[in-house]
């Protein structure tokens, strides 16, 4: 396009010189070429107009992409159009009226009256020249005509000489020959007289012009009258030339009178022309030059628009943008080189950025992975206890979501009033000067089950910022896997040491009685009966207990074997018939199988049993329901009675042993039946029932082996 | 007169009308310029083209031409041997004029044949009288039943004044005539 535009410049700037010079200078172009040059320029000029127009729509469309440059172009060839328009406009309107005024002036009638003047006395003089030849050539004819035969020649020649005649001859009509020739200077025969010229001289007279060798001359023809009143027809045929000082000056003023008039005749179309011409170089300058107006302007906002784009890639981010180099030397080179060199440098330091980044998320995943992976909750806090860092194990531990870990750590407190200890102690160390690390275990209640969560706060410095590391560990399994341990450990000696001297206590006991029986008094018989009494039943209470206690710090070893669920419980509850207990069973399928010690979980259902009726003594209507139905890779059991329930502050601490509702109980019931469970690699939670009594619900590994 | 043509042509149907424009249109355009006559004779081993034809100048030209404006008048002929398998040969081409002037100085016209013969007449009728029978030699050539004749004779426009170009789409400028006929066709 910049080169078509550029052609068309070039062509339009040629036409325009064209067009000047063949109104300047006649012989450059014809006429017709001149007419056909117009054309072509009004061809032209539309051919521009519709390049321009393209032009401008092109770039309308480039304005409406947002192509970087579009705007500044059309902005620059605005303002070179106006920088045209107007003073050529201007020029146009003064040339204009100059022109048509100038036109105007040269027709007035002072001039015309002028140049008719100078006409009309050539033409008289041409009068007097014609009147002059009229009155020689007569005289001649006369003379000749009433001369004696032989003199006639001789007159001839001497009349023409007097009177200054150039040539003079005698034609005989009839024989149609010339008779006499008079001249000075003839080199060829004389055409003979046309009948046309000699019928008009038939009158008296007849003259008329004849140009030969760039001369015009003056011939007349009259008729010869003999004084023989010869009947034949002769003439005299005089030639003169006009003179020629006469001639040029007659046929100057003719030229120029024949120029006006030719200027008056075309004294429309003159100005016309020159207008249209003029119109034409106004339209032929105006289009070319907003033609390369659009060149000029691509020109001048090609590097700023490139420099605009690029700038742009910059902006989001693109640093390998880079302006080609055109070897230019101003200002707009030096801001390319300027830019590219920005942009190197950019990119150099994008890259590196880039490099750390990566290694900082690389660091960082590394970080989250650990912080993920790791088993313990963690959560880094500012001096203002503003969290900036948590887990995953931290929520599981607290069991919160993680909006709560999103501010500040009081928030906690909001998700459990329990942690207000937790938050406290962390707060009381973050605003105390101590640079160790402090450590507490906190016993908090979730939903009525308590966890033991040891807390470890950790003082750090990063960066000159004091932080706060706060490292939790859920440690109510370990916690009550320590008890269970303890508490077998002393199961296991109070059942050593005390269950070997009970034997020989009872023994001995109820030989005192059969030795002494017959010895003492009855009162003292008596005594001694209910002594030893209570020695034997207190020993087999101990023996019970330390059996119980024998039976939870056994050794966990299982003799797994496959058993019929339903029939295993069945036979169970048939021991507890006599009782006035309702056993009812639900969502149960008889043909569950589950391989488990058989003994201990009959152990677990008879403690259960037991406990429930403890607990369904007063009632009096009491009922168990038992269910039991598979859920995933689970048996679940559900063990429900309508008793009194647990106590509240008891509930939580219900597996532990020596804790019991119950007066009489040992404590060890539930502890066996969760040591049980636990063994079996299942879990057990019991609840108080929204109404009454308890829900014990407890799974096993589910295997139909 | 307006109304009743168009009256006339509203009785008339659409063919008639055709034909008269046709008719008219052809007298339009043939209109300043007309060969009245044309022939051939031959003297002595040359032949001979004896032109007659008119020239009537009107409205613009006829100002243009007492105003002193010159008239060239450019006659182009172009004798053709048709050969049925071959181009044409052409046996002879040869372009004259004849000029027209009035000349304010002389009261007379001023006509002037191929830029040689100069002669002065005192109005159109005579220069008319001078443009017949015209004799156009054509040298040694052998005419046909077969020869094609190409005659175009017209105003030379070319040689008009430049402020003249502007008013040439006046139909009285528009002085062409075009005989293109064979020789059999001519006799």
């Amino acid at each position: 396009m910049k080169y078509i535009i550029t052609s068309f410049a070039l062509i339009g700037l040629s036409l325009l010189i064209f067009l000047a010079k063949s109104l300047s200078n006649s012989d450059l172009i014809s006429s017709e070429s001149f007419r056909a040059l117009i054309f072509f320029n009004a061809f032209f000029i539309f051919g521009l107009i519709i390049l321009i127009a393209l032009q401008i729509y092109k770039l309308f469309q480039n304005i409406k992409k947002e192509i970087v440059g579009s705007r500044l172009t059309l902005r620059l060839v605005l303002s070179f159009t106006l920088m045209v328009i107007i003073p050529v406009f201007v020029v146009y309107l003064v040339s204009f009226n100059f022109l048509t005024k100038s036109i105007d002036s040269w027709f007035n009638v002072k001039v015309e009256s002028a140049l008719q003047g100078g006409l009309s006395l050539g033409q008289k003089t041409l009068e007097i020249l014609m009147k002059d030849i009229e009155l020689k050539s007569k005289s001649i004819s006369y003379s000749y005509g009433n001369a004696r035969k032989d003199d006639r020649r001789a007159l001839l020649f001497d009349l023409r000489q007097k009177f200054g005649i150039s040539e003079a001859l005698v034609y005989d009509q009839q024989k149609n020959e010339i008779l006499e020739i008079a001249s000075d200077q003839y080199k060829e025969i004389p055409q003979l007289p046309s009948s046309d010229d000699l019928l008009k001289a038939e009158n008296g007279f007849f003259v008329k012009l004849v140009e030969s060798d760039d001369t015009i001359f003056l011939r007349a023809y009259v008729p010869i009258k003999y004084h023989e009143n010869i009947t034949k027809k002769y003439f005299l045929e005089v030639t003169q030339p006009i003179p020629s000082a006469i001639l040029n000056v007659a046929l100057s003023v003719e030229s120029v009178f024949d120029e006006y008039q030719q200027l008056t005749y075309s004294r429309t179309s003159l100005k016309i022309i020159y207008i249209l011409t003029l119109t034409l170089v106004l339209l032929l300058a105006i289009l070319s030059a907003v033609a390369t107006s659009f060149v000029i302007s691509r020109r001048f906002s090609s590097p700023i628009s490139q420099l605009a784009d690029a700038t742009r890639s910059v902006a989001k981010g693109n640093f390998k943008k880079i302006i080609p180099d055109q070897g230019k030397k101003d200002e707009l080179g030096l801001l390319v080189q300027s830019f590219n060199s920005m942009t190197v440098q950019l990119n150099q330091a994008t890259l590196m950025a880039n490099k750390s980044r990566k290694s900082l998320e690389q660091s960082k995943a590394f970080l989250d992975s650990i912080l993920t992976n790791l088993s313990s909750g963690v959560i880094v806090v500012e001096k203002n206890l503003e969290i900036i860092l948590s887990n995953i194990e931290a929520y599981k531990i607290l069991e919160c979501d993680s909006d709560f870990f999103n501010g500040n750590l009081n928030k906690l407190i909001k998700a459990n009033k329990e942690f207000n200890e937790i938050v406290l102690f962390i707060k009381n160390f973050a605003n105390s000067n101590k640079n160790q690390f402090i450590e507490k275990e906190h016993k908090i209640l979730f939903n009525k089950k308590e966890k033991i969560i040891r807390i470890q706060v950790n003082k750090i410095k990063n960066l000159g910022k004091v932080l706060f590391v706060i490292l939790m560990d859920d440690i109510t399994e370990v916690t009550k896997a320590q008890r269970h341990q303890a508490w077998s450990e002393v199961a296991r000696r109070l059942a050593h040491e005390i269950k070997n001297p009970l034997t020989p206590i009872q023994l001995s006991a109820e030989r005192l009685q059969m030795k002494l029986k017959g010895n003492l008094s009855a009162e003292d018989n008596i005594i001694l009966n209910k002594s030893t009494d209570t020695i034997v039943d207190q020993v087999e209470s101990l023996k019970v207990m330390v059996n119980e206690f024998a039976d939870y710090a056994r050794s966990p070893q299982l003799k797994k074997e496959s058993i019929q669920v339903y029939d295993f419980i069945a036979k169970i509850v048939d021991l507890y018939s006599s009782n006035n207990i309702k056993f009812t069973f639900s969502k149960f399928n008889k043909s569950l199988n589950i391989v488990v010690d058989k003994n201990k979980l009959r152990q677990v259902f008879i403690n259960l049993i037991e406990n429930s009726i403890d607990a369904l003594e007063k009632i009096k209507e009491p009922e168990i329901k038992i269910a039991f139905y598979k859920k995933n890779n689970l048996l679940i059991f559900d063990f429900i009675d309508n008793g009194d329930g647990i106590p509240e502050d008891i509930i939580h601490r219900i597996y532990e042993p020596y804790v019991s509702s119950k007066i009489k109980g040992t404590g060890l019931g539930l502890a066996i039946v969760y040591k049980i469970i636990e063994e079996h690699d299942g879990d057990i939670t019991i609840i108080n029932n929204k109404q009454r009594g308890v829900k014990v619900t407890f799974s096993l590994p589910y295997n139909e082996e | 007169m307006m109304v009743s043509i168009i009256a006339y042509l509203k009785k008339t149907n659409f063919l008639k009308v055709f034909l008269l424009f046709c008719f008219f249109s052809e007298q339009i355009f043939a209109g300043e310029i007309f060969i009245k006559d044309i022939s051939f004779k031959k003297n002595k081993k040359i032949s001979y083209l004896i032109l007659n034809h008119d020239v009537n100048f009107s409205g613009d030209a006829l100002l243009a031409l007492n105003k002193g404006i010159p008239i060239r008048i450019r006659m182009s002929l172009k004798i053709k041997e048709k050969n049925k398998f071959w181009l044409d040969k052409e046996i002879f081409s040869e372009d004259k004029f004849y000029q027209l002037r009035y000349r304010n100085l002389f009261n007379k016209y001023q006509l002037n044949f191929n830029g040689e013969k100069t002669i002065y007449l005192d109005n159109i009728d005579d220069i008319k009288s001078k443009l017949y029978n015209l004799e156009w030699n054509l040298g040694e050539i052998n005419l046909s039943d077969t020869s094609e004749v190409n005659l175009i004779i017209g105003l030379d426009q070319s040689k008009l004044p430049k402020s003249l170009l502007i008013n040439l789409n006046d139909e009285s400028w528009d002085m062409k005539v075009v005989l293109n006929k064979s020789y059999k066709e001519l006799f």
